[in-house]
């Protein structure tokens, strides 16, 4: 499993991901933009829950990305795995600024629904500390890299994130709250009719090649710097 | 594997169970106070005259004279009547979702803060 990490075979694996991830992402988001702008309003919310095809996709990677960022350093730590170190660190930074949109994204359509941009209630609660912990690894991330610190304090940070996106995911099953649950987890049952669902589905596949483009990139580039261990 | 990786997959495992441990903990004592609101019967029952109420909008209860409302908040059970001064919320409207904050005045509830819910059903408009 850890020959995985070999250079020859990474080094392979991003070249690939950016030759057929860039235009495939490019095609994608011109799909999106023809679906989004077609696409028809909510009942009750009217156009403003147009608002879910950035939303719910930010939302999507920004935990996904925790949990890349947490096996990631975890592999880095009791591994010494370096390219596993650089996979963190982009994952860490592009994840924040998911979370920022998702945050922003999400005021805007409170404010515009439920009256209000912010509520202290569980699930707006946890994902502001999910932001945090992003903020805090990050922090983390360039005072080891800075001062070639051991990489532990990276990986605790990523294990206490890793439980909070467990709470975040569970906020609004556990503790009533003002955010709905999830319509794409009970999409069998008839939350979103088409017309909305297949727009999000594409939504969600663009975010993820851009993302996944972005770290092939980052990651060829770091692992040919090599200025720290 | 040699005899570091075996020691620090050993350590990430202790980590990973303290770390576990001490949220379980965390939870169960924050846990009763997660909950955002109460439904109107809860409320009723917790004999608390202050905080959050999430129930439905009862049908056919809605008053509007300029600023000044009035309408019933309720579950299957009970039904509160609410009084409230300001702005109603977007999509606030009769038979939907609806979390009120304010304080029971007599035998009503004056709300100083009226939030709507949306919950995760999405229905297409039909355009005419």
């Amino acid at each position: 499993m850890i020959s995985l990490f070999s250079p020859k075979v990474y080094s392979r694996v991003c070249n690939n991901i950016i030759q057929f991830g860039q235009p495939a992402g490019f095609l994608l988001l011109a799909i999106l933009l023809y679906l989004v702008i077609n696409a028809p309003n909510e009942v009750t919310q009217g156009s403003i829950a147009k608002l879910i095809y950035l939303h719910v996709p930010f939302a999507l990677a920004s935990q996904t990305l925790f949990m890349v960022v947490t096996a990631m350093a975890s592999l880095s730590w009791v591994y010494h795995i370096k390219v596993a170190h650089h996979i963190a660190s982009i994952s860490a930074r592009l994840g924040y600024a998911c979370t920022s949109m998702t945050l922003i994204t999400g005021m805007i359509w409170g404010y515009f629904t439920w009256g209000s941009f912010w509520v202290w209630e569980p699930r707006l609660t946890t994902y502001l500390m999910l932001w945090l912990i992003y903020l805090a690894y990050i922090t983390m991330d360039n005072a080891v890299n800075e001062y070639r610190g051991s990489k532990r304090s990276l990986m605790i940070i990523a294990l206490i994130g890793a439980i909070n996106t467990i709470l975040v995911h569970f906020s609004v099953n556990w503790w009533q709250s003002i955010h709905q649950t999830s319509s794409l987890l009970e999409a069998t049952k008839g939350t979103l009719p088409q017309g909305i669902l297949l727009p999000l589905v594409i939504a969600i596949l663009t975010l993820g090649i851009w993302v996944t483009v972005g770290c092939a990139r980052y990651v060829l580039k770091a692992v040919h710097k090599k200025d720290y261990a | 594997m040699n005899q570091l990786h075996k020691k620090r997959s050993i350590l990430w495992l202790g980590y990973i169970v303290a770390i576990i441990v001490a949220l379980a903990l965390i939870i169960d004592a924050i846990s009763d106070g997660m909950d955002l609101y109460k439904s109107p019967s809860q409320f009723l029952a917790s004999r608390r005259d202050q905080g959050y109420i999430g129930g439905v909008v009862q049908p056919s209860s809605l008053v509007q004279i300029g600023q000044d409302v009035s309408f019933n908040i309720t579950d299957a059970e009970v039904s509160i009547p609410v009084s409230y001064h300001g702005a109603l919320p977007p999509i606030f409207k009769e038979g939907g979702d609806a979390i009120i904050y304010g304080q029971m005045a007599g035998d009503h509830f004056e709300a100083q803060k009226v939030l709507a819910k949306h919950d995760q059903y999405y229905k297409v408009r039909r355009e005419e």
